[in-house]
This record gives structure tokens, sequence and C-alpha cells, in this order.
């Protein structure tokens, strides 16, 4: 027994046949094949899942794929365009706040959503904001600096590249 | 400190794939999908320890979209399921194999298995009582008997080290100290779960994508597993998410295997979290009797003691000089136990079994500060191990290495110059890892554009590539940019040992650096055809080869890689193949400042300076990350984290909410300092870094809680139960 959803998922209209049981995560990566988003605990503990569902962030293993009908979704792989990084992207790499990159998409989507309310967070806001983004690799202050550089560069169109790399 | 003289050695540079990761586009080992593929799901025990008496699988083989089910029955004499004692909880006992995870799910739920549950051991100091439950059954233990002559259950291995008269060195000492420290199994806690794919193939061999640390090392130990030969396998390694020396091991790699032999379809097994914290790799705990002795001038004549390490169903043991550390001690006597439990065998974790041994060995010599009237930094500079000291590693030290760390580290927290407020403290602990060194390789080609293309069978764990860019790119004098490296699986490079104990870096780095050099000496070669001139009198420098003392007669990278296309000699290559070098120890030095609410016991880190012995920083700022994260880890075994098995044996925490691990509101930032002194064998000077930073956090915290409030916790994690119950005594006595 399947459900039939309509969803945008980053700009694109999608209709999908989802079965009951199935989390938005599964529906993005198993059959949008949008792997991008990472399964680290399935329990909403981790965040590695975490996109923005019509305009908050969720961690999409804890939202069932029915849920998400009619829903607006920005996922990883919607962050960047075609051509260029997202400041938080580009600050993300330029500041060392990737290591394993397992959390990191979560990590991006998380900020992304926080500078979107809050343009300029302080370091103990953003901390706060990423509190539910697990990362194990970091210790967290590459990542803090990261996001509060990316704060910075956002009102200016500094953008780059994606193939440009230093 | 930047040397000035490089380019690309010694900078900044951001992950070459970091723009893959960002975006979403680096593919892990679970996003690999392919046509026709099944999953696969475990069955595993629920008791710690218990008989199989029968295995019932019908009404599994029954659901609509099972393809398999496996059980030790279907193995033919393998020992990858339980066959008739299951040893822990989370041991495997079946495979399902079905068209989609959640039919393999529910097929697993009706299995039937009629367990007889057995007595568990699952504390290494109540585990080997004389009459304690056998935790492996028909295993072989060591015969160790108690001070009446009772034979102590379940230790596997035994060790010890003697050296000196330690009875008349305590009978001297002006203070002794003796405490008992406790320390519970730690998980790596990386964020990516292990998943895996195979695809048997007609002809009999099979493709194994995997997260691993080593491509060749899972290889080896799936072709034990399965007793096939190495050269069936194929094992592709893909981006890693978080290791930390778990994944140096096999997760359900054999598995996969044997399910895609069986039913000659793609088979994936992902293991979820709770497959993850019950049978992982997780390090051991331990219990450890310390007593350490000391002059009044602060020298440490004497260590005496027992560890026993809670070694899981191997009963593993562990590396007893840690207990005596980076200091000269002339008299000893230590023995450690590899303590038998029903547990999942521990794996390597950071620097592993030092920092549980830094716990112990490094609160009692603060003890013996303070007892004394010394300074802990002046007890740990009058102790260190020195130029011209032998380490127990076996190598004779050319520089003052730890100390001058400890004092960097010292200078960087104003030690001593602070104004602390009431229940605040500092602590200071230090760490030793000497860093290894094994097979590894790199292969370069230039394209015609000047481009430089590396393949390493090394897996990247945390930058291994870009630093090797950075390497290739200082010896051919090319923008980093220009260099692409890629990981080669089993089938495309030579053997290639572990990403781990501090050693890629190091190892892949020289082969870069030796594999770059080549390349340089057939540029030369070729460009002095092109430009008449002998090799000998012809430079390279920012991208040209020019004739020494006329750059005008030049030509570029590009042109001498393009002409070489055609020429005689082939293409521009360069190769190297590195075995062992020699290695040096690295320390590390941490300096906590916490403040304590002896009313809750609540521990909060106001402040973190993690220095680190690191030779030369190839890119300091993957090292500084590298160093946070490590010092962070630490910090959470100190404060909050240990998986907890109840009487039963079973993990009462296996989850990411009930094992909580740091956060980004519970850290502060960390302060880094690199101590960069150079070493002899590393590429450039440098040292192996990965492991030393998670050795001295979890000291450095009890250390700062003792300066807090007086009084010493002793066993991890210090959890503000623990911190009342110390106060709480204290004021008893």
């Amino acid at each position: 027994m399947t459900h039939d959803i309509e969803l945008t998922v980053n700009g694109v209209a999608h209709s999908v046949s989802v079965e009951p049981r199935k989390t938005l995560l599964s529906v993005l990566r198993d059959q949008l094949h949008m792997t991008g988003t990472k399964e680290g605990c399935s329990t909403g503990d981790c965040g590695a899942c975490t996109v923005i569902l019509d305009g908050k962030t969720v961690t999409s293993c804890l939202v069932l794929g029915v849920e998400a009908d009619g829903s607006d979704v920005t996922t990883i792989e919607g962050i960047a365009t075609c051509e260029e990084l997202h400041p938080v992207q580009e600050a993300i790499v330029e500041k060392g706040g990737v290591q394993c990159g397992f959390c990191t998409a979560g990590i991006i989507v998380s900020s992304v959503a926080l500078l979107n309310e809050n343009p300029k967070p302080t370091p103990d806001q953003i901390r706060r904001g990423l509190a539910g983004n697990l990362c194990r690799c970091t210790g967290y202050t590459k990542v803090i600096e990261a996001v509060t550089d990316a704060a910075k560069k956002i009102k200016k169109p500094a953008r780059r590249k994606v193939s440009k790399r230093k | 400190m930047p040397n000035p003289s490089l380019n690309s050695v010694g900078k900044r540079v951001g992950r070459l794939n970091g723009p893959d990761i960002v975006t979403g586009r680096t593919l892990y080992a679970d996003d690999i999908q392919l046509q026709e593929m099944l999953h696969g799901r475990v069955l595993r025990s629920p008791h710690a320890h218990a008989l199989i008496r029968s295995i019932d699988t019908r009404k599994a083989r029954k659901l609509p979209g099972v393809v398999d089910v496996i059980t030790a029955e279907e193995t033919d004499g393998l020992s990858i399921l339980a066959r008739k004692e299951v040893r822990y909880q989370g041991d495997k006992v079946a495979v399902v194999v079905a068209e989609n995870p959640d039919i393999a799910l529910d097929a697993v739920e009706l299995i039937e298995v009629d367990y007889q549950v057995l007595g568990s051991a699952t504390d290494p100091f109540e585990g080997i009582a004389p009459n304690a439950p056998v935790a492996v059954r028909g295993a072989k233990n060591e015969d160790v008997r108690d001070e009446n002559g009772k034979r102590y259950r379940n230790v596997a291995a035994r060790d010890e080290i003697v050296q000196g008269d330690v009875d008349a060195a305590f009978a001297k000492a002006d203070a002794v100290v003796e405490n008992i420290y406790r320390a519970p199994y730690w998980h790596q806690t990386y964020m990516e779960p292990n998943s895996c794919t195979a695809q048997a193939q007609p002809g009999g061999r099979v493709t194994l994508w995997t997260s691993c640390q080593g491509s060749f090392n899972i290889r080896s130990a799936v072709a034990d597993a399965l007793k096939i030969g190495e050269g069936r396998l194929r094992v592709v390694p893909l981006e890693m998410g978080g290791g930390f020396g778990a994944k140096n091991r096999l997760f359900c790699e054999a598995h996969a295997v044997f399910a895609s032999i069986r039913t000659g379809r793609p088979v994936k097994i992902l293991i979820n979290r709770e497959e993850e914290f019950l049978d992982g790799h997780p390090a051991p705990g331990c219990w450890v009797r310390l007593k350490t002795a000391a002059r009044k001038d602060g020298s440490i004549t004497a260590v005496e003691g027992r560890i026993l390490w809670d070694g899981g169903i191997g009963g593993r043991n562990g590396n007893l000089a840690r207990l005596v550390g980076p200091y000269n001690v002339p008299n000893i006597r230590l023995e450690g136990f590899g303590v038998r439990t029903n547990k999942p065998t521990p794996g390597a974790y950071r620097a592993p079994g030092a920092p549980q041994t830094a716990m112990a060995r490094e609160s009692n010599i603060d003890a013996l500060a303070h007892k004394l009237g010394i300074d802990p930094i002046d007890i740990r500079l009058k102790n260190a191990v020195r130029k011209g000291d032998r380490t127990s590693g076996g190598v004779t030290l050319p520089h003052d290495w730890l100390a001058n760390t400890i004092k960097a580290a010292a200078k960087e927290a104003r030690w001593g110059k602070t104004g602390l407020k009431k229940n605040q403290g500092m602590g200071i602990a230090c760490g030793d890892w000497q860093n290894g060194s094994g097979p590894t390789n790199a292969f370069i080609a230039l394209s015609e554009d000047g481009s430089v293309q590396v393949l390493t069978g090394q897996v990247d764990i945390t930058g291994l590539h870009t630093v090797m860019a950075q390497i290739v790119a200082e010896v051919l004098t090319v923008p980093v940019g220009k260099v692409t490296v890629q990981l080669g699986d089993t089938d495309k490079v030579p053997y290639t040992s572990l990403s781990a104990g501090s050693k890629a870096a190091y190892s892949a780095g020289t082969a870069a650096r030796k594999a770059a050099e080549g390349a340089r000496e057939r540029l030369l070669q070729e460009a002095a055809d092109i430009l008449e001139a002998a090799p000998a009198d012809l430079e390279l420098k920012g991208g040209k080869v020019s004739v020494i003392g006329l750059p005008s007669r030049s030509v570029t990278v590009a042109d001498v890689a393009s002409s070489a296309m055609d020429s005689n000699d082939g293409p521009v290559t360069g190769q190297w193949i590195v075995g062992k070098i020699p290695t040096y120890p690295s320390y590390s030095v941490n300096i906590a400042t916490v403040e304590v609410d002896p009313g809750t016991g609540r521990v909060h880190l106001l402040d973190l300076v993690a220095a680190q012995d690191v030779g030369r920083a190839l890119n300091p700022m993957l090292v500084e990350g590298q160093i946070q994260g490590g010092a962070t880890q630490s910090i959470a075994y100190g404060m909050m984290e240990g998986m907890i098995y109840d009487e039963e044996g079973r993990v009462r925490n296996a989850n990411l909410l009930d094992y909580a691990i740091p956060t980004a509101p519970d850290m502060p930032d960390i302060r880094t300092v690199l101590v960069e002194e150079g070493c002899e064998h590393g590429p450039y000077g440098a040292k192996g870094v990965g492991e030393p930073p998670i050795i001295p956090g979890a000291a450095a915290v009890a250390n700062a809680i003792y300066d807090a409030v007086g009084v010493r916790v002793t066993e991890l994690p210090m959890t503000p139960e623990r911190v009342v119950a110390a106060l709480d005594q204290a004021r008893e006595d």
C-alpha cells in the first residue's frame, strides 16, 4: 500500500509514491536519489539528516514521507547554486570546519537556516543554533569560526565558483 | 611557525575535496546504490551470554521479499555467526537478505531462537573473581592465582614490568599516593554508522565497497573470515565518515560478501546506530590500582600497581608501560591483565589505552605535587623524559620535546597568573604517543597542461590527500590547485597499511615527497633536451624550468610534460613505495580550567589549552582541527561519556540521546599551541598528529576539579553524581 505525495525539493516539483512507514529522509535518499542528506542515528539525535521543511529545520529521519505531502524542502543539494558555493559552504572549507564530512550537510543546512533568521548571530547564538547537530571530529571550534566568518561575508556578493579552489 | 622558503607546505589550505563534501556530492559507503541490490540485516543476541538451543527460520523464509536467511548452519564451518553460544548482547546469530531493508527487518523479527541464558561477566574487577561466571566457554585463559592460591577467572592475557627495587623506593619515599581508578567502555561515536555493499561477479570475484581505514586490512580480514584468497576480493574504500580506529576492523563486510556469493546479487548491510553501540569496536574500560612514590624534590622514584583491562570476549590486554608514561621512573612493578568480559572485543580508539592510563598516572602525579607542595607544572618538568633519555618505545630523544610542550602550554594558559574565583580550578596533564609507519605509496603523473595526478592507496581520514597535494605541489613548484589526489582500491595500488596510529601523513607524506622528487628529476631530464642544457644546469622554480643564470631560457612544466608524451622516455611520472620509516614519540599537554558547582556537582569547562609537539605542521589549520577534535573527545570521556552495562550485561545507553556526546554549546573554543621543533624522519620534519590530542584531556579535567574544590574524582566519566559523592566523602573524612 502506498500513498502518492507531491513535494518540492530544491525548487523542483516531484510526485512520489511512498509507503506509509517511509521517512522523508528515505524518500530523499532512496527514491529521489539525493544522497547528500545523511542518516547518522535515525532517532533525531544527531542532526546529520537536517533539511529545511517549509522554512524550518527538521531532522528528516523523524518526518514521515506522507507528512511532507505538499511541502517545500531544501536539502544540502539546494544550498549552492550550480556555479557558486553558499558563503557558509565556502567558509566551512576555508576555515577547516570539515573533517570527515558526514555531519557537514546537516551543519550547513542548520547554519544557513540560522543566518536566514538571524544574519548577525553572536558565537553563542551560533553554538545554540547548532546544538542539534553533532560533530565528532572538530570539537566545533572551527565550525563556529566558519559560520561567524560566513555571516560577515553574506552581506557582500563575494561568492565563488564551485569549481574554483585554493 | 611557517617556513618562509616553502610555498605550499605549512600553509592553511582548505580541504581539496571540500567543495564536493559541502555540496553533498561526496559518496559515502551508504550512498552506493546498485541495480538489483538486496539488503541484509543481522539478527543479534538479546542476551549477554546464552546457549542457543534452536533457531527456527521458517516464518522468516516465508515472508514475501525474503531472498535468503543465513545461520551458522548455512556457513559451512565458518565462524561468522554464533553456532552454539552467544557471548555478548549484539552477537550475530543470523542474517536475513531481502528485497528492501524494511522486509529484512520484519523477517529478522520472525526468526525464533530458543536461548538458555548463562551468567555473564561484565566488569573486569568482578570478572576475575575465582567464582565469577565464565565469560566465554572453552576459551584459553592464563593460570593466574590470587593471594590464597585460587585461580582467577577469565584472565586471557597477563604481562608485567619489573624494574629496580620498588619496595626500597617506597620505604624511602617522602610522599606516596595510591588510588583506584575506573573507566568504562568508550565508543568512538563517528557520525557515519558502518555500511558496506558486496557484489559477486561471474568467475568468482567479489567487489566490496565499504567505509574503512584501510582497504587492504579489510580485504585480509574478509579473506580470513571466509577462508578465500585475497585475490578474489576487490575492496573499494569510500570517503570515511569518521572512524577513530574502529573502522580498522570488520563490521558486516564478511557477511555481505558471503550473502552476495550465495544470492548472486549485490547485498548492502547498513549497521544502525543501536547496532554500532552493541556490536562496534569501542575502546576498553579498565580498573587500575596505582601507587606512586616521590622524594621531597619532586622526583618520582617508584610506580607500582595493577591494571585490569575490560577486554571483551577477546580478553584484550593493553600497553602496560603507559602507566609510567613519558617520565623517568627508576623503580617499577606493574602487572596487567586482559580480562574476558561479555562485551564485544574492544578495538582501537585514537591512542588506544592512553587516555585511560593517563587518567590514573597524571592524577597520581598531581596528588604527589599537592602533597609535596610543588607546582604541578614543575613536578612534570622535573620528571619529563629529556634529550638523551631513552623512551619505553626504545627511542633516544634528540630534543626536550615534552618539557618544551609543557612550557608552551603553561605560557598560553597563563598558568599561575590568572585570577581564579572560588570553585574554579586549573589542571594540567601530559600524554605521549610514538606514531607508526607502514607500507604505503604514491604514484604521480603529469598531464599536458601541467596538472598533476596523484594516486595512493592511503585512505584520507582528515585531510591526508590535501597534505599530499601540498607536498607534491611544493616539490614540483606548481599551485596546490593543480594537484589532484585519488584513492586507489585494492585492484589498483599495491598493499597499503591502515590510516591509523598517526602514521598516514608521516608515511604517505614521505611517499608523496619521494615520488614528486622522482617526477622532478624526470622533468629536468626532459627539459634538458628541450633547452639543450645539462640537467645539472637547470632549476625548477615557480612552475618553470630554466637554465641557471639565464632565466630567459626557460620552459614551463606544462610544456615539458606535454613534450614528454612523445619523447623516448615517455610521460613525466614518479612513484615511491614506503615500507617502514623510523619514528619518534610526540607529546601533548592539556591545561583545563573548570568551575565546579559544589551543590550539584556540575563541572563547567571554562577554557582548554591544548599544546602539541607536532614536529612541523604540514597544514596548521588541519593540525589544529585534529587537536581540537581529539581534545574534545577526551574531555567528553572525562565528563560525560561511557557505555553503561546493566547486571545482565545489556547496554543501557545504546543511542545518541542516552550516550550523549558534546554538542556545540557544551564546548568552549579550544586554544591550540603547535610546538614545531622538527623531527628527523618525517616529511618536512612532521610527526604524526592524530593520536596525542586525545590522551590528556580527561586527566586535565580531573586535576582541575581537584584544584577547584579539593576532591579527587577517580572514576570516569566525572559526572555530577560522582563529583557530589566525592565532596560528601571529603566532608565525612
